[in-house]
This record gives C-alpha cells, structure tokens and sequence, in this order.
C-alpha cells in the first residue's frame, strides 16, 4: 500500500522550519492577548474609578476607600469559595441558604437574647461544621449520584432555606457575645476584622489554587474532565473537595454577616449568591471551567462593590441600581470573553 | 524470549455485549506486537484492560510471570505499564511537568501541595529523553501539535524511573491523527523504545503495523483468530484475516467518466481564510470527485469549512451554479444545496442520544412536510429508511439511539443525513473515513461513488493516498496553504504516488 | 414489553427508562395522595377550582421556562418579567386602555428574542445573560412604579376575562392548557420545535446540520418571556394591583416544576407534557403545606427533596457523559 511509501518520503527536514516560525509568533499573540485578557477587568475597574472619581470628589477619599473594602469583605469571602466550583465547570447555587443557615446556627449557639446555648468559639465551629458538610453534601450527590450541579445545589439552596427558618426562634436572637460582634465594629487602620480575614483567605486561597493538587486538578476537572479520570485521577474526590471548600466559606460569610448585624437572621444570606457569581464571572472566571481564579474573582468583586458605592456616591436613582447592575454584568462579560467568540464555539 | 506480559482467557463483559472472548495473548521482551482488528473487535478493550481502564471479567494477566489484577490505570503505572491515548491525553491549561506526573505515584507533594522545584527537575530529565527542549513550567496550551506528541511520549517513558526491569508501553491508534511526517518521527521513538521495553501497537491501518511490528495478533469479534510473524505475512491476508474477505476489488471502478462538458457546480477563486490558506482557486463539475490533500496544516480542511461557512472570516470569490454566493453559515450553505461531513463526527456531526432516524431528518426532514411549516413523521421515516437500506446501515431500527452503533454505520448515518435533501448538489467531506476499518470504508466509498455517478459533486479530504487515488476524478494538492499541483483525469491516467508526495512537501 | 407498546413509545426499551419516563408522573400522585390524605376537603370541585385558579400563573411560568432548559440553556429572568410586565400594564392602563396587555405581551416576545439573539450574538451563557436581565427587569420594575403598588380598576377587557370564569373553570387556568396545546403542537409538528430538541441534544451538530440556532434561541427565549409576561397579567388579575416583585417569589418554583417534570437542564430531553407533570408537583406541594398548616419554609424543605428525588430518578445517565 502506498503509506509506507509516503513514509520514505519524510519531508521533515523542508516543512518544519516553517512550521516552528508560525508557532513561535503564534505563541507571542498568545501571550499578548493572555494578558489583555487578565487585565480587562482591572482596566475597567480603574475606568469606572476614574469615572467616578470626575463625577463626584468624594469618591477618591480614604474613609470611602474603607467603605468599599468594608462592604468587599463579605461578597469577597462567597466569590473565593465559589471560584473553586466554578474553576471545574459546576455551579452552586446554594450560598443564600448555606449562608442563612450558619447565621441562624451561630446566633442560637452563642450568647443571645433568646436560647439559653453560650457555646462561644463553637458555635463558630458548629456554624463552618454545618457549611462544610453541607457543601460535600452537595459535591457528593453531584459527583457519586451524576446529578447536575445546578440541581442539586437549586435543591439545597431551597433545603437550607428552609432549615434556617425553621431552626429561627420565636424571637429574633440578638447576639450578646462582645467580642464577636467586636468582629465587625472594632477598626485597625480603619478596617474591620472581617477586611483582614478576607485578604488573608484570598491569599491561602490563591496558594492553594496555585499549588495545591486540590487547586491545580480543579483546572484540569475543568478543562477536560474524562481526560483527568482516564489519569486514573479521583475525579469524584476533588469535586466533593470544592464544593466542601465552597460550602464552608459560604458557611463563614454567614457568620460575618451576623457579625455585623448582630443579630441572627433567616434571610442573611439574600443577594450573596447572584451577586457571587456575577462577580466572579466579571473577573474572568467561566462558567465553563477551567480558567480565571480566585485573584480574577477579587477584581470582579471590587468592580461590582465600587460600581454600587459609585452609584450611591454619584446619587443614581437608587431604584436603578439593579438594572445598572444588570447591563454592568452582561457588558463585562461580553467584553471580557469576546476574543474567545468562534463561529463553531458553543455556549450554553 | 521470555514473556513480559501474558493473557491467559482474558473476556470481558458489558451489559449486553461479550468484548472480549476468551483471549490468550503473550507480549515479549524488546518485541513490537501489532494488534489489528475490525472497529469493535475488542483492540481498545484489551488496551484498557492492560492499561488498568477496565478490569477482566474472567481470564488471567500475568506481568513478569507472577498474576497481577489491575483496579486502575494508577495502579498499571505502578507495575510500569504505560497507556498512549487514541486521542492526546495532555491537559491544557496544566504546565508539562504536571501533565507528565499526573498519572503516576510521585513523591512531589506534600500535604497536598507541590513541591515545584522537585518537579520540575525531575521533568527535565523526561524531556531530555525525548528531546524537547521546552521549560517544565510552559502550560501545554502554549505548545505545538508536534510537541505536545513528544510529552505524550516522555509522560509514559516516565514511568522508568518508577519501575524495576522492562515497561510495557501500550499504543492505542496513535496515528490515525497524524500526518505522515509525524508518524514517522514516532515510528522512531517507538524503535528506540524497544530497546528498554515491549511494545503494544495499534492502527488500522496494516501497513503501519507491519512496518513496526516483530509480530502481529489479529482480533475480530473479540477473538484473537490469528498470530503472524513479520515476513510472513502481508496486508492482504491481515486483511483477509480481519474481515473474512478479499480486499481486492473492494471498491468499484466508476462505471461512467466525469462528463468534460458538465456545467461547472462551484467555481473557488482566490480563496483566503488568514492564517489558513491563500490565493486557492479550482472548479468542480457536476458529477466530479474532487480530492484535497496535505500534510497537517495544509489548509484542505480549511477550505472545505470554508466553502460550508463555518471558517470565521475568509476572502476571495465562491461561485455557485453560475453566480457569485456568499455563505456565511451552515443554514445558508444549506439553502444553496451544499452539504458537508465534519471530521470531528462525535463533535460535529452526530447528536448523541438521539435515534438514527431524527439525526437523519434533522436537515432536510421538513422537504417532506407539508408546505415546509407542518412536518410529516411517515413521509420522512420512510425516506430515512429507505437511505438505510441503500446504504446498508445497520441498524436494529430507525429509533435506535446513534451513538450505539458502530463507527461506519455512524458515518453512513451522517451521511444520509445529507442524502434526503433532494436538493443538495454539492456534498463536501472532511476526512470521512477517520476511525472507520477497511470494510466499512470500502462501503462508505462505493456509496460516494454511486452518489457521484448521479450527479452529485463531492469536495473530500482524504487520509492517505490510497483512497484519493481511489475515488478521486481530481487530485488537488496543497502545501502550507497554497495549491501546490493538481491531477486531472485520476481515474483513467493514475498519477503515481511519489509524484503526489513530492507536490505535498 | 409488548411489541404493540413498544412501537409506540420507541424511546423506551428497558425497566430503567420506564421508571425514567413515569417517575415525575409517580411523584406527583404521590405528592396528590399526601395533600389528599392530609386534607380530603382538596377533593371537592370548589376547592380544586380556587386551586386551579392560583396555580395558573406558575404553571404558565414553568411551561415557558421549559423552552430554553430544552435548548440546554437558562432563563433566570422569567419571574422578573412577570413582574416587569404587570407594572407596565397598570400604568399604561390609563393611557392605552385594553390595549396595554397585548401591546406589553408583544414587547415581551420582542425583549425575550432580543436576549436570545444577543446570547448568541456576544457568545455569553444564558446563565450571565439572563442574570443580567434579571437585574434589569426588577430594576426598571421598582423604577418605573416608583417602588410601590400601581392599583388597577376593573374594566380592563383582557384582565376580566383572566380573572373570570368560563362554565365555573377559572379562565386562566383555561389559557394555560391553550398556551400547553399550542407549543406541544408546535414541538411536535414543525421544524421549530423538532430543532429545539435538535440544538439541546448537541448546539454544534445541530449548527453543523443547517438548524439556525439564532433564530431558534430567540424562538426559546421569546416564548419563554410571553409566557412570563402572560404569567404576570394573570397575577394582576387576581390582585388588580401591581407590585415590583410580585412574581419574584416564583423564580425558583417555577425551576423546579421545569426539573422535577424531568426535563433535563442539560437540554434536549424532556418536554412540555413533562413540565405541566412537574408543574403541578410544584403546585401541589405549596398547596398541601398551606393546607396542612406547614410554615413555608417546610414548603421549602419539601421542594428541595422532591426535586433531589425527582432528578435522580429521572435523569437518563447514558445519555450524558460528563455532568457538570
């Protein structure tokens, strides 16, 4: 037959030098576009500073500077814990129940105005403990049971809901523990506790995504899952760790969020969720899997945070502010992922 | 020689279906063994069943004369068994070093972080066997076609320093996606190989394995049916051997000649797709088999999406039927009557779990409705029917779920998928035969043919030579992007294949 | 099976795909039987007509959102357009008369093939677009009523008919089995509808086999937003004002009748039949807690399992290789 043939006619020697020019300059597009890409959303940030800023003098001042870092901490602490998630091309919807029920669960175990309980520093830990388990809940029915993500975590957000109100007392418990609401009200450099608490978990978070198996796996999950499982790598295993990972940051941000009110609330978690995920999206994290990272999510976060002090600075309508929010969102999205726009790309 | 690796009644079972029937197989030490067989005759089974994939559901596996029971591909590599993927296993969006040990118990994490600078090093090493000079940091992204092969190679030769003794190294298909310079850049890998390990080859393609190959097994329906030594044989009898009938004559000669006279279908002038292909300019005839051909990045397949519409910006003139067209998407290369075959069938061109009946009316289903608004299941059941009859699909009914039949009845689906549009004039085909063994193949081109001699033009791009020279009325060559010499006339003056790999590279 | 059975529902070959295909049918008898055993009182016509009455609006909604779920993709912004189109029927009432509601449906179907043509167009997931959108119409809702209540008085011709009765059946719940008629119809018998399934299955064999997937996105998304839009006139006609967030509280119940009908979120399987199934699931459990005196956060509670239950059951794992 003629393949052997074709063989004995190797033709490496003419057609590579060609070949290897294309790729190096193809590499350096590459890398160029790489790093537009990651700074697309830091651009647009410091654009929509700028803007601001001409706007409204007030904009640019150190106390306002802590005001959005202050209310940053929060969304910040939700977006790390979903970046995981969404890195391997899940989703978990389940922050605003996740979130409620830990806030519920630390406000009747500490010292409140309503239960007898005074467990202190455990209710901190029953409260993550609760988180924890419930987002491996979640990455267990989804990875061992193959149910999608997006419904089992549908199905938990509506579970831990409900468990939150449930578990609500008559009366609404008024947290007494001073030195946990201290949390929140006590300033260095005119930031709260929970500022310092996000940044240094975004930074163990980075670490552990940067060099951590749990970190660099979820990459791969996510960018080609039956190739890691036909690794032999236990696929099942890093899902439940994300989401366990997920489910516990979730977990925390209820609790800061008690902190700052001071008092637990069966709705404490409303609008942690899409705002999450708004936010991590802006920052160049696809829902498809597989790129972005905790330090894009962070910029998102910041562009969704400043885009709301703006708003407020500048005296938008504040009635308009979700519908701002809205058009921000898709915009940012459509910009950040235009160079990957194919005619044969699918997008669900 | 002793053996390194020996089967003894090794079957396995799926729900349904027998993959394997009672196989007895022995891989000796510093041996190339070629395993041929039909699509589903069980090759890629027994591959994972080595490689630790998949576990036998009787039968036994003895590695180095003691029996070993593998529960999963870890644990192969452990035993120093490497698996080379059909298609490339490497991750994008990891770094080569994390690629290369992925799969394999290391020591470079601790508490489950990396230690980079361990693993880096270690990386090099495995680079160096291979000869690639690229940084253990790059992300595989970053890298050529070329070079990602060569990883995939240093990822299994990583497993010598794992491992006491010899290494089996299992090649699943390797070439079907490679060009034949690449092939044989990795048939000299594979010889080098030999020395420090015994080797598992697979292809379909015979010649290939007879080319690198110490002996060969032959499996067909799960069962290895034959044993040959290298020079004892040739392709013909694998052939034989693998399909239980003689290869010659397989495919019929055109019984009438292209019309010279015939009104030109589509007329390419100066085609550019950027980065792609430049200046490309040719006709076809109504009734004419033109065949594109190239090494891997030669632009054929280029082209053919090009003409279809899904090439995402291309320039120059495209004249059908007499007047100039712009075909921006599928829908409207449909409405011209153009249809095309994807390379990438799991992709592109099938939608899984749904029945071979509604992935054949998908197109041109509604021709057979009322007024193009209200569809008619029967007239267009029946029409599908009737193609699988012609085509001789097999298929236990129309309802059938398609991705559950086999890779040649798959492509005759997708095929007729085209074939119910009673307007389609133009049918081009990237690469149909990918994945497809001889016998299928052969059936594929004795329909394209009979297609042809009705009057339907067809634009393909084809894998090897023999089947262009097959099937072709035109030979089109390219080379990085241009046309580099075209052949007229094929079937009645057989331009000789030398003279077509010269005007390739 | 017999071959009889077997001709006529091809796509059922074995135990497991039976189960699959009665699953969502089985859990809502049995969520029926429980409202049922809870409260015999649910069984007399009176009491199923004000049930059937209620349920109307997030039966419309769930049949609407079943269209993009079928394509594999999501429409988060149904509820908020419900909504949305109930505050600018109230106000456009004084101006315009009847004529606001078909007017606001038309809008509707416009902003909804808007969303579908620019998810395709920007090549964003319909998850982010919708999200978006989300914002959008519950922001222009609170702006545009000055986040308060817009009262409405009787006299509206399209409302009353609504609100009213035909032959003691509540007329909405009489639109909702039309709309249900009319799309099933279309699924089955054109193109439309055969591509929807087409594009779910897989987007890029569909594209690559001549489905225009712009348009069939839009189509998806536009009756997707009538049917919400739809879904909100009918509220206004039940309350004769209109809030801002009226509908918002139907967001997530309207996406659990979509799964626990068995349409799968990854496209494709599933169907209109199916979510009228999952649909009155939904309805029955926000019933049977109401009746059985159950907080709503049990109501909670319960449809989180029942979806958990009903997925699993009826989700076909061969059909999806990797699930994300």
């Amino acid at each position: 037959m003629t393949q052997a043939q074709l063989h004995a006619h190797d033709p490496s020697a003419m057609a590579s030098p060609r070949r290897g020019e294309a790729g190096t300059q193809r590499r350096y597009w590459h890398i160029g576009l790489g790093v537009l890409k990651s700074a697309g959303p830091i651009v647009s940030l410091l654009l929509m500073v700028l803007v601001f800023a001409g706007l409204t003098p007030n904009f640019v001042s150190i106390a306002n500077l802590q005001a959005i870092l202050e209310s940053a901490a929060v969304p910040a602490v939700v977006a790390i814990g979903m970046t995981f998630v969404l890195v391997q091309g899940s989703i978990d919807l389940s922050a605003e129940g996740v979130a409620s029920l830990a806030n519920i669960l630390l406000s009747i175990l500490i010292a409140n105005s309503v239960t007898a309980h005074d467990l202190g520093a455990g209710a901190i830990v029953v409260a993550l403990a609760a988180g924890l388990t419930i987002g491996a809940l979640n990455g267990t029915l989804y990875a061992y049971l193959r149910m999608p993500s997006l419904i089992v975590t549908l199905a938990m957000w509506l579970i831990t809901l409900g468990l939150a109100a449930l578990l609500f007392p008559s009366r609404q418990p008024q947290i007494l523990d001073s030195g946990f609401v201290g949390l929140a009200l006590h300033k260095h450099l005119g930031l709260s506790a929970l500022v310092y608490l996000a940044v240094a978990l975004a930074f163990v978070a980075f670490i552990v995504e940067r060099r951590a198996k749990l970190g660099r796996i979820g990459f791969a999950i996510g960018a080609d899952e039956a190739l890691v499982r036909l690794a032999g790598v236990n696929v099942n295993a890093y899902k439940v760790g994300a989401f366990a990972i997920c489910g516990c940051l979730t977990g925390l941000a209820g609790i800061l969020t008690a902190a700052q009110i001071g008092v637990g609330n069966p709705l404490a978690g409303e609008g942690l969720l899409f705002p999450g995920i708004a936010a991590c999206v802006i920052g160049g994290t696809l829902l498809s899997g597989g790129r972005g990272g905790v330090l894009h999510s962070l910029v998102g976060v910041l562009v969704l945070v400043t885009l709301r002090n703006g708003l407020v600075q500048t005296g938008a309508n504040p009635l308009l502010q979700k519908a701002i929010e809205g058009v921000v969102i898709v915009v940012a999205v459509a910009a950040s992922t235009w160079h990957l726009r194919r005619k044969t790309r699918v997008v669900k | 020689m002793s053996a390194l690796l020996s089967l003894q009644s090794i079957s396995k079972r799926f729900p349904g279906v027998l993959a394997l029937d009672d196989i007895d197989m022995e891989l000796r030490q510093h041996e190339v063994l070629g395993l041929i067989g039909q699509n589903g005759s069980g090759k890629s089974t027994l591959m994972k069943i080595i490689g630790g994939l998949h576990q036998p559901s009787a039968g036994e596996m003895r590695l180095r004369g003691s029996p070993v029971r593998f529960g999963s591909p870890l644990e192969a590599a452990r035993a120093g068994i490497g698996l080379v993927h059909q298609e490339q296993s490497l991750i994008g969006n990891l770094t080569v070093a994390e690629n290369l040990f992925i799969d394999k118990p290391t020591d470079f994490s601790r508490f489950g972080f990396y230690r980079r600078s361990r693993m880096n090093d270690a990386a090099r090493i495995q680079l160096d066997k291979v000869e690639l000079d690229v940084a253990p940091d790059t992300p595989v992204d970053q890298l050529t076609f070329a070079q990602r092969q060569m990883v995939e190679l240093a990822k299994v030769l990583s497993l010598e320093e794992l491992v006491e003794g010899h290494l089996v190294v299992l090649f699943d298909e390797p070439t079907s996606v490679l060009t034949p310079t690449e092939i044989q850049s990795l048939f000299r890998q594979v010889r080098r190989l030999k020395m420090r390990s015994s080797v598992v080859f697979i292809s379909h393609r015979m010649d290939e394995v007879l080319a690198i190959s110490d002996r060969v097994y032959v499996l067909s329906d799960g069962r290895n049916v034959a044993e040959r030594v290298k020079g004892e044989t040739d392709p013909d009898e694998l052939y034989e051997l693998m399909v239980g009938r003689q290869r010659a004559g397989s495919v019929l000669p055109r019984s009438n000649p292209p019309d010279k006279n015939a009104p030109k279908r589509l007329a390419v002038r100066d085609l550019t797709v950027p980065g792609k292909v430049e200046d490309v300019s040719f006709d076809v005839a109504s009734g004419e088999i033109v065949g594109l051909i190239g090494v891997q990045g030669s632009g054929a397949e280029a082209v053919c999406r090009a003409i279809f519409g899904v090439e995402d910006s291309h320039s120059g003139h495209i004249e059908y039927e007499g007047r100039p067209v712009r075909v921006s998407c599928p829908s409207g290369a449909v409405g011209l009557g153009i249809g095309y075959v994807p390379a990438e069938r799991k992709a592109e061109a099938m939608m899984k779990g749904m029945s071979v009946c509604q992935n054949m009316t998908v197109t041109f289903g509604s021709d057979y409705g009322y007024g193009g608004l209200l569809l008619s299941k029967r007239r267009e059941r029946r029409e599908a029917a009737n193609w699988v009859e012609r085509l001789k699909i097999k298929t236990p009914s129309l309802d059938h779920r398609i991705d559950q039949l086999s890779g040649g009845n798959q492509q005759k689906a997708v095929l007729s998928k085209w074939l119910l549009g009673r307007s389609l004039r133009l049918l081009v085909l990237d690469h149909p035969t990918r994945g497809l063994d001889p016998g299928a193949r052969a059936d594929l081109f004795n329909a394209i043919r009979r297609l042809a001699e009705e009057g339907l033009s067809i634009v393909f791009v084809g894998d090897t030579l023999d089947e262009m020279v097959t099937l072709s009325d035109t030979i089109l060559v390219l080379r990085d992007g241009r046309l580099s010499q075209r052949f007229d006339d094929v079937q009645a003056k057989r331009p000789s294949e030398e003279d077509i790999v010269r005007a390739m590279v | 099976m017999t071959p009889v059975l077997a001709r006529m529902f091809p796509s059922i070959r074995s135990a497991g795909d039976l189960l699959r295909a009665c699953g969502p049918a089985i859990v809502l008898m049995l969520v029926f039987a429980a409202v049922i055993w809870i409260a015999p009182g649910i069984l007399k016509w009176r009491a199923i007509n004000a049930l059937l009455f209620d349920a109307a609006p997030l039966l419309i909604l769930v049949i609407g959102s079943t269209l993009p779920v079928l394509l594999g993709c999501i429409d988060l912004s149904a509820a908020a357009m419900a909504s949305f189109s109930a505050v600018v029927v109230a106000l456009l009432v004084p101006e315009l008369g009847s004529a606001a509601v078909p007017l606001v449906l038309l809008g509707a179907a416009g902003i909804g093939a808007a969303q579908g043509w620019l998810i395709g167009r920007l090549q964003i997931p319909s998850f982010v677009m919708t999200l978006g959108t989300l914002g959008l119409f519950s922001g222009l809702a609170l702006y545009l009523s000055n986040a308060s209540t817009v009262g409405l008085g009787p006299g509206v011709a399209p409302l009353d008919f609504l609100g009213g009765r035909t032959h003691g059946v509540p007329n909405a719940f009489l639109a909702v089995v039309a709309v249900w008629m009319f799309l099933s119809l279309l699924q089955r018998f054109t193109r439309v509808g055969r591509d929807i399934y087409a594009f779910g299955a897989s987007e890029l064999a569909a594209y690559m086999s001549g489905v225009r997937r712009d348009l069939i996105r839009s189509c998806a998304f536009a009756i997707s937003s009538v049917c919400a839009a739809l879904g909100g006139m009918m509220l206004l006609s039940q309350t004769l004002y209109s809030a801002p967030t009226m509908a918002s509280n139907l967001l997530l119940p309207a996406l659990v009748g979509v799964v626990a009908g068995g349409t799968a979120i990854s496209g494709g399987v599933g169907g209109l039949s199916a979510s009228l199934i999952g649909g009155l699931t939904a309805v029955m459990v926000r019933v049977g807690a109401t009746i059985a005196g159950l907080p709503g956060a049990a109501q909670d509670v319960a449809f989180g399992i029942i979806i958990l239950v009903a997925v699993a059951v009826t989700t076909d794992r061969t059909k999806i290789g990797i699930v994300k």
